[in-house]
């Protein structure tokens, strides 16, 4: 306990990362402020305009109708089903400058900030514990405080809760931002949730619950990474060596096994971060084969879906097992 | 053993083994019995690379031994580390600390992870002269400072041993005296000091007893006053009119006797006052006499002669030569 609290202490006396904190607690008054920017309403010269395209679209719509309904004729003939969508209506809404709101773009804003975030907790945890090993520190650490358990676990403790403060201030304040920011503009509602042409395909529309709750898992995750920053900085021993290895894992791992590999992709960290903190998330699967009577070359896609508690749970075994490493490795290191 | 009495620092059999990048094995050190009493400045000499470093990390418990036992204060450590490492302080080669925190944060850290009280920080900074530099940040010290900061982060814990590894390289001559006094003052009030270095001329000055190794192996330990009388260093220089006669009535005694000239050079030779007696009474008298004067430096070099860095492996040694320590 008397050493987390010293961790603690050292950790909020570190300039850098106090810097991070506030480079990433800017990006999160900067996007509430984009939001509102995007979803200003219409002026009366926009929607004017917008109104005399949309009647001329009307009208041009209503001359090809007949037309259009002749040849879906035509075609139903061979597909009973097909469908020329010639009673296509014309809504002012599609002539008038794309508006964010709420409902639509909330969500999508703070799945977009998660990346940042979560690579700013990664950086300010290793940088906490690798900067000890690289000025060594540690040596002289380890002459007053000798039990390598509890110091490793002091360390790792404290970077996962010393990153709270920063992500609490973040997520609150891009959420908070983002529903103040649409909430100016009057824009909450989305314009597609009516649209019969896109209303079936709507996901879930985002409620200021939702994206309260999503905010909050996503803190989770940033001290779930934290703690995986912490315990492989005491594995490398040098900030850079921890965000080097994580790059080239998310590049060449996470990014060319998921192209390639579609089954690898629950078992990523980047699918499950996002499927934790976006309640869930789609990915689709190509199975291709010879196809038996053909001997074609098919290929089937599958969607399926990595739920909230998978990625939870892959997550947490992921940064568990790289803390018991961790704990190995400092158990067992030389330290110069 | 060289000393009996209560030991602040004792191993036997100790080695250690450094993997190269290579992949192979170098031993840095090999079979090490040390022992320090308590009380007192305690020499740990070799020459570079000779493994004093690596004892005093394993020691600490910063790197592991391979084989062997190592007591401090009696305890086994490292097992018992954290029961004695309140009583020990010690500065391991650099003193090292958080380059961007000031010399007071650092201490104020180290001070919180032994539950000090913060007010004591205050008390080493000034007990070492650093109070008004406390607030500027360790990185803009020059190397005597961070020294001192060393030592005061040391004295935080009171300790009743004092592990300084090479603590004046690197410093002025005033530096260097100034890490003496210290040295000297902490064993006046009882405390133990294990102060390692390769400068001989340095640890002469402070130190009560000494250890040398070469190679990762003791070949010599005892008290500074012993080593320098033993082997070479009790050589006398006898001038007398018939060296002749002379060297063959020292010779009877069971004393090396060596030509020099006109003179005679008597190895191992006890007391000057014996051998003016013998000669007196066979009618010779002496018009020289005169102990070889040695210091520890010939010592270290005669000892560790060939034991530098690039010459034998430690294996093809003979074991090395103990000095008989007083009370052994
Ligand atoms: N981390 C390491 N890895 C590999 N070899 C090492 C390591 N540390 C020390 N050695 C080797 O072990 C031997 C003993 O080194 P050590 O630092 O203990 O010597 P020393 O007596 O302290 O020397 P000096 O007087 O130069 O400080 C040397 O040959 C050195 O090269
Ligand atoms: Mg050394």
């Amino acid at each position: 306990m008397r050493l987390l609290r010293v961790e603690l202490t050292r950790f909020r006396c570190r300039v850098l990362l106090w810097v991070l904190s506030v480079c990433v607690i800017g990006l999160a008054l900067l996007l509430p402020f984009q939001a509102w920017q995007s979803s200003k309403a219409p002026t009366a010269a926009q929607i004017e305009q917008a109104q005399r395209y949309a009647d001329e679209e009307q009208k041009a719509q209503d001359e090809y109708r007949e037309e259009c309904l002749e040849q879906q004729e035509e075609a139903r003939e061979t597909d009973p089903n097909a469908d020329y969508g010639c009673d296509y209506e014309v809504r002012i809404e599609n002539y008038l400058p794309w508006r964010q709101t709420f409902e639509d773009d909330a969500g999508s804003t703070l799945y977009g900030f998660m990346i940042p975030l979560l690579l700013v907790g990664v950086a300010m945890a290793a940088s906490f514990v690798a900067a000890e090993f690289a000025t060594g520190a540690i040596g002289n650490w380890l002459t007053f405080a000798p039990r390598r358990g509890r110091v490793y676990w002091s360390k790792v403790v404290a970077a996962t809760t010393g990153v709270v403060p920063m992500a609490v201030v973040s997520v609150a304040t891009l959420v908070g931002g983002l529903w103040v920011a649409y909430s100016l503009n009057d824009s909450i509602t989305s314009q597609w949730a009516d649209d019969p042409d896109m209303g079936g395909e709507r996901a879930v529309l985002m409620t200021p619950e939702l994206l309260v709750a999503a905010g909050g898992r996503l803190v989770v995750a940033v001290m779930a990474v934290a703690a995986l920053g912490a315990a492989l900085a005491v594995i490398m021993r040098h900030t850079a060596a921890v965000l080097g290895a994580l790059a080239a894992w998310l590049a060449v791992i996470e990014g060319l096994v998921r192209g390639q590999v579609g089954s690898a992709f629950p078992y990523l960290l980047l699918p499950n971060l996002q499927a934790w903190v976006q309640g869930g998330v789609t990915y689709y699967d190509d199975v291709c084969a010879n196809d038996a009577d053909t001997g074609e070359w098919v290929c089937t896609t599958t969607e399926h879906v990595l739920s909230q508690t998978h990625g939870g749970v892959v997550i947490g075994v992921v940064v568990g097992v790289v803390a018991l490493v961790g704990w190995l490795v400092m158990r067992r290191r030389d330290v110069q | 053993m060289a000393f009996t009495g209560e030991l602040a620092i004792s191993t036997r059999g100790l080695r250690k083994t450094y993997r190269r990048l290579n992949g192979s094995k170098h031993v840095a050190v090999e079979g090490l019995d040390l022992d320090v009493p308590v009380g007192g400045v305690h020499g740990f000499l070799g020459p570079n690379g000779s493994g004093k470093t690596t004892t005093i990390r394993m020691l600490l418990g910063l790197i592991r031994a391979d084989q062997g036992t190592m007591r401090v204060f009696d305890q086994p450590v490292p097992a018992r580390l954290p029961d004695v490492v309140g009583r020990v302080g010690a500065i391991v080669e650099q003193p090292k600390f958080f380059p961007n925190f000031s010399g007071r944060r650092n201490l104020l850290l180290l001070a919180g992870a032994i539950g000090a009280d913060s007010r004591l920080v205050e008390v080493v900074l000034g007990d070492v002269g650093l109070a008004d530099r406390a607030k500027d940040r360790y990185r803009t010290y020059s190397l005597g400072m961070k020294q001192r900061l060393a030592i005061a982060a040391t004295l935080l814990k009171d300790p009743d041993l004092l592990i300084f590894d090479e603590p004046t390289n690197g410093l002025d001559p005033a530096g260097i005296r100034e890490i003496r006094d210290v040295m000297r003052g902490l064993a006046g009030r009882g405390k133990t000091v294990l102060v390692s270095s390769h400068i001989l001329a340095e640890v002469e000055q402070v130190a009560d007893t000494v250890s040398i190794i070469a190679r990762g192996r003791m070949i010599a330990d005892g008290r500074v006053s012993d080593l320098l009388g033993t082997g070479a260093a009790r050589t006398v220089r006898v001038g007398v009119a018939v060296p002749g006669t002379a060297g063959s009535l020292l010779e009877a005694q069971g004393w090396t006797v060596r030509r020099d000239g006109h003179q005679l050079l008597v190895d191992g030779a006890p007391d000057p006052a014996r051998i003016t007696e013998i000669l007196a009474r066979q009618g010779l008298f002496v018009d020289e006499l005169t102990p070889v004067k040695v210091d520890l430096e010939s010592v270290f070099l005669e000892l560790t002669a060939g034991q530098g860095p690039g010459t034998r492996p430690p294996d093809e040694h003979p074991h090395g030569r103990r000095a008989a320590g007083s009370d052994s």
